[in-house]
């Protein structure tokens, strides 16, 4: 996990919208991380910025869940606004290329 | 070749002009990587291109698009790992002209031997020839448009 993925689910740490995401049912489980970001997490919750080491790993997990859903979808959105015959033609196209090159750059 | 002895395509570098317009959200683009991915193409993704894209196209939407390209089943960053890895980066772009993240793309293509896949091909081909042995590529165009 790094740094700018705990800092990530930081940033969604004002109480209310904290808990607004959060499930009540959690699953225990033993992970380990880097030593300087124990360490961060560790900061954090003596500041008061969020309520445990483990609400820490919960939210920056939340935060990368997030990012990776949003990118998935701005990928499938892509897909579904391309012009379908406009892309085969392009896929033809590079594959005809593929074709032409030597085999030592074709294939491994 | 693969372990039950079939050969496997070599993978794809995706250089900047590639990325830059993922970044953009150019849809054809994108599900023509999509395609390849889906199909079980490799990809290879040099993390200089992608910082051309990101310094391109700066929102979170470029970010996203960018990160989500990384999570393709089928595609690989290839870092600038060490120092002696910066140093070949900057011996090619001495060599060959091209800014630090195309540089990047022709090292990688070069030490992998394998085609880079571009939007560019003028870029390309003026840069062939540049180094120790030539460089391939593949340009993405709709033969339509002409």
């Amino acid at each position: 996990m790094t740094v700018a993925a705990l800092r990530a689910g930081r940033a969604g740490w004002r109480p209310q919208e904290h808990d607004l995401g959060r499930s009540e049912r959690k699953t225990r489980l033993t992970v380990t991380i880097d030593p300087h970001l124990a360490a961060y997490a560790e900061q954090l919750v003596e500041a008061g910025k969020a309520p445990s080491v483990s609400a820490v790993v919960n939210d920056a997990l939340e935060a990368d869940r997030l990012r990776d859903q949003k990118a998935r979808r701005l990928w499938k959105e892509a897909a579904e606004h391309a012009d379908p015959e406009k892309v085969a033609r392009m896929r033809a196209h590079v594959d005809a290329q593929l074709a032409a090159l030597p085999a030592s750059h074709r294939y491994r | 070749m693969s372990e039950d002895g079939g050969a496997r395509p070599a993978p794809l570098i995706l250089d900047a002009s590639v990325l830059i317009e993922a970044a953009r959200g150019h849809a054809g683009v994108m599900t023509l990587i999509q395609g390849y991915d889906a199909d079980g193409q490799p990809l290879i993704i040099p993390v200089m291109a992608v910082t051309a894209a990101s310094l391109d196209t700066r929102s979170e939407d470029a970010e996203a698009i960018l990160h989500g390209l990384e999570r393709l089943k089928n595609a690989m960053a290839a870092p600038v790992r060490d120092a002696e890895q910066a140093v070949r980066l900057a011996a090619v772009v001495a060599r060959t002209g091209l800014d630090p993240y195309d540089a990047h793309v022709a090292a990688v293509a070069d030490a992998a031997v394998c085609p880079i896949l571009t939007l560019d091909a003028a870029k390309w081909r003026e840069r062939a020839h540049d180094l120790d042995e030539p460089l391939h590529f593949v340009e993405i165009a709709d033969p339509g448009d002409a």
